[in-house]
């Protein structure tokens, strides 16, 4: 056997670590992939509840540059991308029934405050306030606040709370208070543009492409990872299973150009608990699919814990043939519960307005994920970071980061420079926290 | 790695030959040919020697394989001799139970269907080549100017006989792991690519002058499944020569699909088969690149004005190319007449 010096040393074999090694042997350099677990994925992940194959993690994609799509195609799944059976969600106001989301929004910022179905959850008078927002000049002095004061600022209270709260809460666990309005991706440039953050959302929504916002992968979206390890193999990319990297000091000892995959090794783990519950249920009261493919909640809802509910059978075609009349919903938590499967099961009734008897109940999964904060700038100084901490949230934005990294990564190797050139790198490295992908729900 | 000082293609002796010539893009004085399986069963001599010896084991008795291989140069006048072995000497070597099957082929004893099988396969250690390289050795040093090429059984071909655990209509079974289980498919391939790499090793600093790999099977792929589940594999079994500078071929049986694919791999040379013309070959490789290639083995055995226009129009279409290099669009079968054989070398030389 011969033996080949290793050009690149990638920790953590999340997709974001998938995706860069393979990227980097395909362009023919060495890689060496270390991944602290016995299995590669990450968060995209499968588990069997029911007998059902299941994601256990990221069970969607957003369109959105075409980036995963491409990749899925690359891969060989291009004939299993599919689209959900339904358009748009369903809202748990903080009080009261559940309700249609506006279709016609961005993150529930609405983009014609007066039609019916936005009256319909806001009322007359906050629908009017948010039309308001056409009349106020947008001076665009200030940037660096959050979405969640723009939105108040503009169109009221009503539209921060009862619309953009839950759709939010739902898609990155914050409120939009807390959301940094740069994290919205084109946004700000909009409104600059158009004056008005109707007209903004309006121009975003144009720019999306055609269909769905999110989509699928017939079988899973952990078919990504299966065929993904599949090329690390077939590009010769050497994978060390059960290796932790503890922190940046250990980053010296490595071969090569070393890329962080993984949270945790140059600043402690920050982030967020999200739970997962899956019920698989014997439930023909769900067979009209009473809230389409899910519901989101407003964050202060008592009614319910969950953030979020999904009816996975009734948003994929091919998950409704694989359970044969069974149901799958997914529900996710914030908070620990001691009780999940209880309290999951009582949730669904609420969100999806049936009654669920415990018998009803055919198998319950509980999966926890850590979702890791954003690395701060001065924490990413002495790295090149790929995932979650540099990418934003949802598959779309982590993978388009790292086929950027890679490319800078391939330039400044063709070059002779490479020891003064990598160190520093990903400092100014371009950040695409990109919109949200709606992993959990759309 | 490079070739010792004392290599054919440094020593001069080969390097300025015919076929290392158009192998390396020249159009040397005449057009220069060999056969593809022009040693063995189509030769009375041969089946003498063999009487009593089983093939692989001629394969891998020194003297024998050597004389095999000097046999078909001495009659035909060919260019070039290839080494008398099998594609699947180097999984033998490795310690996989096979043998040949007289009217069917390799046959494996336990086929490699799953990650637990695939897993039991061991890399070849180098040694195990002796008997190649003293066979090599020993047929070069007979040689003279005759350049020897190495040959070596693609992964994909490899890896179809370990699945099907013999020869197979469609290679179905492999072309199923190849989606039902990708990584295992990708660890078989690798595996394959190696042993495939070190074979060529082994001729290679033994002292032959090109090489050739063998994809017979790749005309029942898509070229998408070539391209993703396939051709990286080949690159690596090409990349073990880095540093080696002999003229790579790349051959397969119904390659007009894959034919840019399978130059892309880092082949120097395209061998044709004979289902398309070797203008449509220039054609779809984009132009540049020389051809081996592509008489119709089934012409063998058509009445000589017959065979012999066809030839003429081979040696007609591969003036398109930048180099020519005539050969069979397959290998030459158990029942042809030698002397035909012979015939075209004549016309060939005297042609080109």
């Amino acid at each position: 056997m011969r033996v080949s010096t290793t050009e690149f040393t990638v920790i953590g074999g999340g997709i974001a670590g998938l995706v860069t090694a393979r990227r980097l042997a395909m362009a023919g350099r060495t890689v060496r992939l270390i991944e602290a677990s016995d299995h590669l994925g990450g968060t995209v992940a499968s588990h069997l509840v029911g007998g059902i194959t299941l994601d256990a993690g990221a069970e969607s994609f957003a369109t959105r540059g075409n980036t995963v799509a491409d990749l899925a195609r690359e891969l060989g799944l291009g004939n299993d991308i599919v689209s959900p059976i339904h358009e748009g969600a369903w809202l748990q106001p903080v009080d009261g029934a559940t309700l249609p989301l506006p279709s016609t929004g961005v993150l529930g910022i609405p983009s014609t405050p007066l039609d019916a179905q936005t009256i319909a959850v806001l009322g007359l008078g906050g629908a009017f306030r948010a039309q308001l927002d056409s009349l106020i000049p947008w001076f665009g002095r200030r940037t660096d606040i959050s979405l969640g004061a723009l939105v108040r600022r503009r169109m009221g209270k009503a539209t921060v709370e009862k619309l953009v709260a839950p759709v939010v809460h739902g898609v990155y666990s914050l409120h939009p208070n807390d959301l940094p309005l740069e994290r919205v991706a084109g946004l700000t440039g909009r409104l600059a543009l158009h004056g008005s953050l109707a007209m903004a959302v309006r121009s975003m929504r144009e720019a999306m492409p055609a269909g769905t916002a999110v989509q699928g992968i017939r079988g899973g979206i952990n078919r990504i990872v299966t065929e993904l390890a599949a090329d690390l193999t077939t590009y010769g990319v050497i994978v060390e299973f059960g290796r932790r990297i503890e922190s940046a000091e250990a980053l010296a000892d490595l071969d090569g150009t070393v890329i962080v995959a993984a949270p945790g090794i140059l600043a402690p783990v920050r982030g967020r608990n999200a739970t997962l519950a899956t019920l698989v249920l014997d439930a023909p009261q769900l067979d009209a699919e009473p809230r389409g493919s899910g519901v989101l909640v407003a964050p202060n809802c008592t009614a319910v814990s969950a953030r979020a509910l999904t009816h996975s059978t009734a948003k994929w075609q091919w998950l409704k043939e694989y359970a044969e009349g069974r149901h799958v919903v997914r529900l996710s938590y914030n908070d620990e519960h001691e009780n999940l499967a209880e309290v999951a099961r009582r949730d669904a009734e609420v969100l999806l307005g049936v009654s669920l008897p415990p018998e009803s109940v055919v198998d319950f999964a509980r999966q926890q994920w850590i979702r890791p904060a954003a690395l701060a700038a001065a924490e990413r100084t002495d790295g090149i970071v790929v995932g979650e901490t540099v990418g934003g949230t949802g598959l779309a934005g982590i993978v388009a980061h790292a086929y950027a990294t890679v490319d800078r990564l391939l330039v400044l190797d063709s070059g002779d420079s490479l020891d003064s050139a990598d160190s520093g790198d990903s400092a100014d490295a371009p950040d695409s926290p990109g919109a949200p992908d709606s992993d959990e729900l759309n | 790695m490079t070739l010792n000082s004392d290599h054919p293609l440094l020593d001069g002796r080969t390097a300025n030959s015919p076929i290392v010539r158009a192998y390396r893009g020249d159009r040397p004085e005449t057009i220069p040919v060999w056969f593809m399986r022009q040693a063995g069963r189509s030769l009375p001599e041969y089946r003498t020697l063999r009487e009593g010896n089983e093939m692989l084991e001629a394969c891998l008795t020194p003297d024998l394989a050597s004389e095999i291989t000097l046999q078909p140069v001495r009659r035909h006048k060919v260019d070039a001799a290839i080494l008398f072995s099998d594609i699947v000497i180097p999984a033998k070597l490795a310690g996989v139970e096979v043998e040949i099957v007289p009217g069917r082929g390799p046959v494996f004893a336990h086929p490699i269907r799953t990650a637990a099988d695939v897993a039991k396969l061991r890399p070849i250690d180098p040694a195990a080549f002796a008997p190649i390289r003293e066979a090599v050795a020993h047929t070069v040093a007979q040689l003279g100017t005759t350049p020897l090429i190495g040959f070596a059984g693609a992964p994909y071909t490899l890896a179809s006989y370990l699945v099907e655990g013999g020869p197979s209509k469609d290679q179905q079974r492999a072309r199923t792991l190849m989606y039902s289980d990708p990584q295992t498919w990708a660890t078989l391939l690798n595996w394959c690519a190696d042993i495939a790499g070190e074979f060529l090793i082994a001729q290679v600093e033994a002292g032959a002058s090109a090489v050739q790999l063998f994809d017979s099977w790749v005309g029942s792929l898509s070229e998408q499944q070539y391209v993703r589940r396939v051709a990286p594999h080949s690159k690596r079994a090409f990349s073990h020569l880095r540093g080696y500078d002999v003229p790579k071929v790349h051959f397969g049986v119904g390659s007009g699909e894959v034919l840019r694919p399978m130059h892309d791999i880092g082949a120097d040379v395209m061998g044709v088969d004979w289902r398309i013309p070797l203008d449509e070959a220039d054609r779809r490789l984009g132009g540049g690149v020389p051809l081996q290639g592509n008489i119709d083995p089934a012409l063998l055995g058509a009445p000589w004005h017959v065979l012999e226009a066809h030839v003429r129009d081979v040696l007609n279409r591969g003036r398109v190319a930048p180099a020519h290099i005539v050969n069979l669009g397959h290998g030459v079968g158990p029942d042809t007449d030698p002397d035909v054989l012979t015939k075209i070398v004549e016309l060939v030389h005297q042609e080109g």
